[in-house]
């Protein structure tokens, strides 16, 4: 039972210049971190650049940092690169108490022209 | 309003955003600030993660309690499990940082072993709290 006050985590993805563009939606926690983590590994096994918009994120935890520094840590090792937008106030104080923050590529938002 | 709140479910991970809307619920109807609801958002879903990841490990799911009760203006949140305690798991999917983010947005936090097979931990909120600002 998720109320009105506790989103379900939704995911979509798309093409802007040229890039991949995953917005999560909702909560990313331990029940949602798998779907995450394949919406992910099926971005990146393209091998280019993927943006990742938080924005619409209206709370992350453990679980979903792990996912998203994973996938960080994947785009290292692959010379390609995971842009992070990180927005709400929530998920970026998570960002900011856990020091995540600071281990990734953070823009202010993904491009929009397709 | 009631300022008591007791509820348990099976520990597997729907239990995890179960915990947290509850005790969140619990906490805005107790009146407290924006902030300190999100602290306990999440606190509550780290606590619940770790009994749903490591309480019961080898064995089935049983409960994953939560307990919060209001004093004045302190809120005291409980996530017990009647699993193996704290054990560490080599293969462990989370990111190890669970309870070190707990200490960091709890007034206080108490990890107890009562008996055999309670295990609980116990995390205090000011409700009237205000955060620094992140510096």
């Amino acid at each position: 039972m998720r109320d009105a006050d506790e989103p379900p985590f939704d995911v979509q993805v798309r093409e802007a210049s040229g890039a991949a563009v995953i917005v999560f939606e909702g909560d990313l926690d331990l029940l949602s971190a798998n779907r995450a983590e394949t919406t992910l590994l099926d971005a990146q096994a393209a091998g280019g650049t993927v943006y990742l918009d938080l924005r619409s994120l209206r709370f992350i935890d453990s679980s979903g940092l792990r996912v998203i520094l994973e996938a960080h840590r994947r785009a290292g090792e692959r010379g390609s690169r995971l842009l992070v937008s990180a927005g709400e106030h929530a998920v970026l104080r998570i960002m900011t108490v856990s020091g995540v923050g600071e281990l990734l590529d953070l823009v202010d938002a993904p491009p929009e022209e397709p | 309003m009631t300022s008591e709140l007791h509820e348990s479910w099976v520990a597997e991970p729907p239990a995890v955003p179960r915990a947290r809307a509850s005790v969140t619920a619990f906490a805005r109807a107790a009146g407290a600030s924006p902030d300190v609801v999100d602290d306990i958002r999440l606190a509550v879903s780290e606590a619940a993660t770790n009994v749903v990841l490591h309480a019961y490990l080898g064995s089935a799911p049983g409960p994953l309690g939560v307990r919060a009760s209001l004093e004045g203006r302190r809120l005291e949140v409980e996530v017990c499990d009647e699993g193996g305690g704290l054990r560490a798991r080599p293969d462990s999917p989370g990111l190890g940082i669970g309870l070190s983010l707990i200490s960091a947005v709890t007034e206080s936090v108490q990890i107890s072993q009562s008996g055999r097979k309670l295990n609980r931990v116990i995390m205090a909120f000011d409700l009237d709290a205000v955060r620094n600002a992140i510096a």
